[in-house]
């Protein structure tokens, strides 16, 4: 009784905008969200997903495999002492639980810690190594992987070339297969641990810490008592963030040659879908992947709910609290922490060095040429990815801008309402939603519909699943836009006389237009650089010359040809400068404070 | 210009009773004002009025229509917002232009017509010259005169002002609570006023409603609102009256009550259409302009604790029986703190509820 009053009052406020505002998003999120995800369950459901766990495939009991390899060598006619960081295996699903847990330990570690440091500790140069820690977040698909791999080749990388050769010592290192995977993962992640954490600690009210101190806490007690606790929401959610990004990564894999993880499983089936059929065995993987994904996201919702952001996103209202570095602190920072940040840093720098690079086959990089640069228009596949990429991205980000808008002025506007928190809900999963279990969810869903993939390719598909999956950057920051508008500046234009249409237009769009405008910018970055449903989906009709395959794909597929890693790395060039671009602009011409990911 | 009727309404937020079966009308080109203390349901009433609030029960009326399920944008009626609400990205001119450029096609206007308008009232307001200035360019006293403007210029049925003048300093509220008196009066626009202030409301209405926990306790003119209260709640909030409990010994031929107070016997009137019947507790209500020093056939006396000067007087406040009472004084005496004093009070000027109405105000007192 009493709910029905609720919804016929609730009905009474609508009007046809609000109405289309509120119905366009759920509409389409049930469609191109919930259904093919349900459609993942049910085609797994069906296929009797047993067999998967019984397959030595993605279960085996028998560890296989070791983690260190060590061993006395002759190499290049010197006795030399091999050790190589290599994993041991139980089966493609064990594996990604432990590599996504292993990962994000310690990307937890090292982003708490990079943290703690950056946040509390003053020294000139602070801000240079505050954004050198955020250099891995710039997304260099599969290109970075492949440094970290050509860093620690044991015949030809850096590090055993500078034991062996530079300091010659009779030991050269290696990190293959699965510890390679983990290696490039903690590299590339724990800036998402980093930035939310960061974001947590400047946010701590400094009396708080003061109090501690006061009474008598220090150092490392106080630490322990007042700081990590009251960081521990950005550091869960940052872990959680890790944690799911690790399971569903799937360049890494591919890069390191790895097969024996859940991710490279359900990318090498779809490499057999071209003929129209997907194996069910990918949606018992996918279904696996998700309800993983799923438990890690509902230990953290709290804090990357829509709701939530607009508070945190408040940060810096205190004055932070800085403590000066002593001698011994400074030798610390310079010697020790700043060479660490660069050692992460060194992926993004190992593109630009592959880009530019004539060739990079032993452990130097030798020539310099522009013509890998020139590649990305003179050669035609690779161009027609980079437009393929821009129609989709483009067509997407109309679309997110759309179902953005719509459902964070809902969402905040009839907040009081039941069933708002579902909406917030179902705009803010897919940032913890794998990219894998939405291509074989759209895969299943779509397969005997209009939009099929297989007869009408990616393009149609690809934009709507790029618009889902990097909705919630654009929600969350016009959401936070809104929350800082009054609502009577709306009622004040409504009740002169303006319909809601009118008032979005002159009231509400000019006044978020810069949210609106910074959200934007951050989903079309992560639609260009989609790589999970973009190198499954985007695939299913091969490249050639007039091919629809996204630009991520073009990159998966020169990866593993001869030369071609130069020219991925030219393109990883140009989305580091289009990435940089645009992270300039939101901070210093759109003036917005924006968590560039995560919380 | 339009009459206002509210019949019966009542809006609810979850278990909170904002406006409780409020039913009243409002005449044209009135000034009509809702007095009540914070979270009373004034602004939900107004709002209601203004369509941002639908009611779970009862009709609003706007003229002879039933505006009730109406939107805002369809009612006609311009409010004030108590923060103001301009659009701090548009003008001063195109704040104000603001309704009339939405109301172009279908009053036809032209941009001529609408300009000179606008300016027509922004000269009314005083604030000509301004136009180009940005919201955030202007001072507290220049922004309410915009959003003022802002809702003058359409002509609206009904002007709607929530504690418009709360954000400004206490002279320039002096100042534009006469303006919009004048201005209102000039243009006969039916205006409904709301405010905690009931210095501000007794000055500026034509009629008040004194508003309570969501109810509407008393309707009418400031003059008997202040002198007639009906009740108890309205006694005590009008005019920082004092509240004596006391208990009622017989009731005099005359019409006037005996009551003793701790144990002293004063002589009182009675509340109009209550029942008071001997022996029963009740509470006798004084303002304190009307509690004198001095001796006459009506004198109640007390220690004075405290005196406070306040300028044009002296309130003293003085323990009888244990109960507050406050009176103002010639600020030229001089009284030594707990000393005693003789007050003397015109029967007619205490008045006596049943003690029934005191829980209501008693809770408020918390
Ligand atoms: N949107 C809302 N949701 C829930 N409760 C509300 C809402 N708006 C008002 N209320 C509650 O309704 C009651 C009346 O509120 P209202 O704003 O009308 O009071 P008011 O008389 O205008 O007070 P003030 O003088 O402080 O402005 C209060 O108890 C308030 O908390
Ligand atoms: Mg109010």
């Amino acid at each position: 009784m009493r709910s029905m009053k609720i919804n016929t009052s609730f009905l009474k406020y609508l009007d046809p905008v609000l109405a289309f505002q509120l119905i366009f998003p759920i509409a389409m999120l049930m469609v191109f969200l919930i259904a093919p995800l349900l459609s993942v369950l049910m085609v797994s459901v069906e296929y009797n997903p047993v067999n998967v766990f019984t397959d030595k495939t993605f279960v085996s009991p028998k560890p296989r495999g070791q983690l260190l390899f060590i061993r006395e060598i002759s190499f290049r006619g010197e006795d030399i002492l091999l050790l190589k960081l290599q994993g041991i295996s139980l089966g493609a699903i064990l594996n990604s639980i432990i590599n996504a847990s292993v990962v994000t330990l310690c990307a937890t570690i090292i982003g708490v810690f990079v943290a703690f440091i950056l946040a509390r500790y003053n020294f000139p140069g602070r801000s240079a190594l505050r954004i050198i820690a955020t250099i891995p977040l710039l997304l260099t698909p599969f290109i970075n992987a492949f440094v970290i791999k050509k860093m620690f080749d044991w015949r030809d990388g850096l590090i055993s070339w500078f034991l062996n050769d530079v300091l010659h010592l009779p030991i050269r290192i290696g990190v293959e297969s699965l510890a390679g995977v983990a290696l490039a993962q903690i590299i590339t992640f724990f800036p998402i641990v980093y930035l939310n954490t960061h974001a947590a600690m400047v946010n701590i009210d400094p009396s708080l810490e003061e109090q501690a101190e006061n009474l008598g806490a220090k150092g490392f007690k106080l630490f322990r008592t007042v700081t990590l606790p009251l960081s521990l929401p950005g550091i869960a959610a940052g872990a959680a963030l890790v944690f799911i990004f690790s399971l569903e990564d799937v360049a890494g894999p591919i890069v390191f040659n790895e097969p024996r993880l859940m991710s490279y499983q359900i990318f090498s089936m779809f490499l057999e879908a071209t003929t129209g059929q997907l194996s069910p065995a990918a949606a018992t993987l996918a279904l696996v992947m998700l309800i993983i994904a799923l438990i890690a996201f509902m230990s953290i919702k709290k804090y990357v709910s829509l709701k939530q952001y607009a508070m945190l996103s408040r940060g810096g209202r205190w004055k932070p609290r800085l403590k000066k570095l002593g001698k011994k602190g400074l030798l610390f920072i310079y010697l020790v922490f700043l060479p660490m940040l660069l050692f992460f840093a060194f992926p993004q720098i190992g593109v630009f060095i592959y880009a530019f690079a004539e060739q990079w086959r032993g452990a130097l990089p030798e020539g310099f040429t522009f013509s890998h640069m020139a590649s990305i228009v003179n050669d035609p596949i690779v161009f027609r990815g980079l437009i393929n990429s821009l129609q989709y991205s483009g067509l997407a980000l109309a679309l997110i801008i759309l179902l953005g808008v719509s459902a964070s002025y809902v969402a905040s506007r009839l907040s009081h309402l039941p069933g708002m928190d579902i909406l917030d809900m179902l705009v803010t999963m897919p940032i913890a939603l794998p990219g894998l279990v939405i291509a074989v969810g759209y895969f299943f869903f779509f397969k005997d519909t209009p939009l099929s993939p297989i007869a009408l390719g990616p393009a149609i598909l690809l934009p709507l699943a790029y618009s889902v999956r990097r909705l919630p950057f654009t929600a969350r920051a016009v959401f936070a836009g809104l929350q800082q508008l009054h609502m009577a500046l709306e009622e004040a234009a409504m009740n002169l006389g303006a319909s809601r249409l009118r008032v979005l237009k002159d009231v509400v769009l000019p006044l978020i237009g810069l949210n609106i405008l910074s959200g934007a910018l951050i989903s079309f970055v992560y639609c260009m650089s989609e790589v999970s449903v973009s190198i499954t989906l985007g695939g299913l009709k091969g490249i050639g010359e007039q091919h629809q395959a996204p630009l991520t794909f073009v990159m998966k597929d020169y990866i593993t040809r001869v030369g071609g890693p130069h020219i991925v790395a030219a393109l990883g060039v140009l989305l580091i400068s289009v990435q940089i671009a645009i992270i300039v602009t939101i901070n210093y011409v759109l003036k917005q404070r924006y968590a560039y990911i995560g919380v | 210009m339009a009459r206002v009727k509210l019949e019966r309404v009542t809006k609810r937020f979850g278990t909170v009773v904002a406006v409780d079966n409020v039913t009243l009308g409002i005449e044209d080109g009135e000034l009509f004002t809702f007095l009540g203390p914070s979270g009373c349901g004034k602004t939900t009433t107004l709002r209601v009025i203004a369509g941002f609030e639908i009611p779970d029960n009862g009709r609003v009326y706007i003229d002879n229509d039933d505006v009730t399920f109406k939107k805002p944008y369809e009612r006609d009626c311009a409010m004030v917002f108590q923060n103001y609400a301009l659009w701090p990205h548009m003008t001063v001119f195109d704040n104000v232009a603001y309704g009339l450029k939405v109301r172009r096609k279908r009053l036809k206007l032209t941009d001529e017509e609408i300009r000179k308008r606008v300016l027509e009232v922004l000269e009314l307001v005083g604030l000509r010259g301004l136009e180009n200035r940005y919201p955030l360019q202007l001072s507290g006293g220049q922004q309410q005169r915009v959003a003022l403007a802002r809702a003058l210029v359409v002509q609206p049925k009904v002007l709607l002002l929530d504690e418009p003048l709360s954000n400004l300093d206490a002279k320039l509220r002096l100042r534009m609570r006469e303006e919009i008196k004048k201005l209102q009066k000039q243009l006969g626009i039916t205006t409904i006023y709301v405010t905690h202030d009931q210095e501000e409301a007794m000055s500026i209405s034509d009629r008040i409603a004194i508003m309570n926990r969501g109810k509407v306790l008393q309707v009418g003119k400031p003059i008997d609102v202040y002198n007639k209260p009906t009740n108890l709640f309205v006694a005590t909030f009008i005019g920082r009256s004092s509240a004596l409990r006391c208990k009622i010994i017989e009731k005099e031929p005359s019409g006037y009550l005996k009551v003793v107070i701790g144990n002293q016997v004063i002589r009182a009137s009675p509340a109009p259409s209550k029942t008071l019947s001997p022996g029963s507790s009740a509470v006798a209500i004084m303002k304190p302009e009307d509690v004198k020093l001095g001796i006459n056939d009506n004198v109640i006396r007390g220690i004075a604790r405290m005196s406070l000067f306040l300028g044009p007087h002296k309130q003293l406040i003085i323990y009888v029986a244990d109960q507050r009472l406050t009176a103002y004084i010639d600020p030229e005496i001089e009284i030594e703190p707990n000393s005693e004093v003789i007050l003397r009070i015109r029967p007619d000027e205490i008045l006596v509820f049943p003690e029934e109405e005191w829980e209501e105000v008693k809770l408020e007192e918390i």
